[in-house]
């Protein structure tokens, strides 16, 4: 057999070998052809566990070789103080595998693997009781290097497969998310030319809806899982709407909001808002807007939203035919969040009432009193 | 929209609509009523939805996947147990679909609604 080309022909196995088992079962048939060793184990960068295989029995085996006289040994190697293959010649000791069984060494190679590879720090040759010659290192060497290759590629495929993965899932989550985004503003244009009194009206009140559905979608995405707080939603939208802090106040507890939650509530506030401004409190210069919320505890604790106009001279009329915000309150809210929910007209202004289970809206609460009641302006 | 629609070919059949999101339901049952069909629901959830399943007759089901973070296929496959077929009107790719249910048509969200009312046509066939 010429030693050259056998090991060719296990490199050539060794960059086809889609496992590490099998990697160090190639390994070690050809570490017991070329150089008589009886076994070899891989000891991982950390030292703490190492894979040892037998060349008779091709068995892989995990064990602990802290307490042995060849992790004492490999140290050096393995915190890099020194390089290169060191060889122990006719030093007995023992590796205990994790059967239970103790192997007994004679002699041993330790070869530093492939420096890239974080897996496989250093490989263990042994032959018991038996010396080799400078030929027989040299095969041993470059198996162990051999080996440190193909499993350090081995490690890097799994590595890029699970990249892959994790991409491939995120990328999916996106595509529902954009279609679903898609389709939620299709319908609300839908609904719109369908409500809207005329083409300037449907232009006008899709322009503001379509903002506050991205204003709500880019907090989500800055707050991410942590949700959105009820009061900076209900400022948010107050503030694009361009009402001066002096007309409204807000009081309630810290209450986030979790993304199917703050979205619906984002539109039920534009549109209160946006009627409010036109017919309500906040058209008038004394009108006053008071939003508050309180979580009533029970069983299935439910958050309670008022909205509560006053001041206004106007004839609060309740409109002819039910517009989009009016649908928005009484059927989305109830049929999403399973809220119950009151709208209604009344002198003074507008007051609605939306009360939803917590469950079905917030991410989070914290039972204090987010500070006294204040205004708009702190 | 509905106007438009000259013949009924969804006439006769009982359409069950599952879908979380109320303006999407509605755009959905709108269409598939103005081609003739009866909807049942929307549900929004999966025990509504079974439960429709058990009480009412139902010649075809139409349903979102993702419903508030549970999965629509314990549906699908209560549908294809008593012989209904399904149609996923779903923002998911196919991938995300069990092998069992790879065979049931899937519409991509937004769902072109004229391609809706066909396809239940075509399921009821």
């Amino acid at each position: 057999m010429d030693p050259e080309r056998y090991l060719g022909d296990v490199f050539d196995q060794l960059t086809s070998a889609g496992e590490q088992e099998v990697s160090v079962q190639i390994v070690m048939r050809a570490a017991h052809e070329l150089a008589d060793a009886d076994g070899m184990c891989m000891l991982s960068a950390t030292g703490e566990r190492c894979v040892v295989a037998l060349a008779q029995q091709r068995q892989i085996d995990l064990c602990d070789l802290r307490n042995s006289g060849l992790y004492r040994a490999a140290a050096p190697l393995l915190r890099g103080e020194t390089t290169g293959s060191r060889t122990l010649w006719g030093k007995e000791d023992f590796i205990a595998l994790a059967t239970g069984e103790q192997l007994r060494v004679g002699v041993a190679l330790i070869v530093p693997l492939h420096a890239a590879s974080s897996h496989p720090a250093v490989a263990f040759f042994w032959q018991p009781g038996r010396t080799t010659d400078g030929q027989g290192t040299r095969t041993l060497e470059l198996l162990a290097k051999g080996l440190g290759l193909a499993a350090s590629a081995w490690r890097k495929d799994e590595e890029y497969a699970a990249r892959e993965r994790d991409q491939h899932r995120v990328a999916a989550d996106l595509k529902h998310r954009l279609r679903n985004n898609l389709a939620q503003t299709r319908s609300i244009i839908r609904r719109s030319q369908e409500t809207a009194e005329s083409p300037e009206h449907f232009a006008l009140h899709l322009d503001a809806r379509i903002g506050a559905v991205g204003r709500m979608q880019g907090a989500l995405t800055t707050a991410g899982d942590a949700g959105v707080e009820l009061e900076e939603l209900v400022r948010a939208e107050l503030i694009a709407s361009a009402v001066p802090e002096r007309s409204y106040s807000m009081q309630g507890p810290v209450v986030r909001l979790h993304i199917k939650g703050a979205e619906c509530l984002a539109l039920a506030v534009h549109e209160l808002a946006t009627n409010s401004l036109k017919f309500g409190s906040l058209a008038t210069p004394h009108g006053h807007l008071a939003v508050t919320w309180a979580i009533a505890e029970g069983q299935l604790p439910r958050l309670r939203i008022t909205w509560l106009e006053s001041g206004t001279t106007i004839a609060s009329l309740a409109p002819r035919r039910r517009g989009f915000g009016q649908e928005l309150i009484e059927c989305t809210l109830p049929y999403e969040l399973g809220a119950r929910t009151r709208l209604m007209f009344s002198p003074g202004g507008v007051v609605c009432e939306i009360d939803v289970p917590l469950e079905a809206c917030a991410a989070d609460i914290k039972l204090r009193p987010s500070q006294a009641a204040y205004g708009g302006a702190r | 929209m509905g106007q438009a629609v000259q013949e009924r070919p969804l006439q006769g059949l009982c359409v069950l609509v599952v879908e979380d999101d109320y303006f999407i339901a509605l755009e959905l049952c709108n269409a598939l009523r103005a081609a003739g069909a009866d909807v049942i629901g929307p549900a929004r959830d999966v025990q509504t939805a079974l439960a429709a399943i058990r009480d009412e007759r139902i010649d075809c089901g139409v349903l979102d996947i993702n419903l508030r973070g549970h999965m629509a296929f314990e549906i699908a496959a209560e549908l294809r147990a008593r012989g209904i077929p399904a149609i996923f009107a779903t923002g998911y790719d196919a991938s995300m679909i069990p092998d069992e249910l790879a065979d049931a048509v899937r519409l991509e969200k937004p769902v072109d609604l004229v391609a809706l009312c066909r396809a239940v046509e075509s399921a009821c066939l």
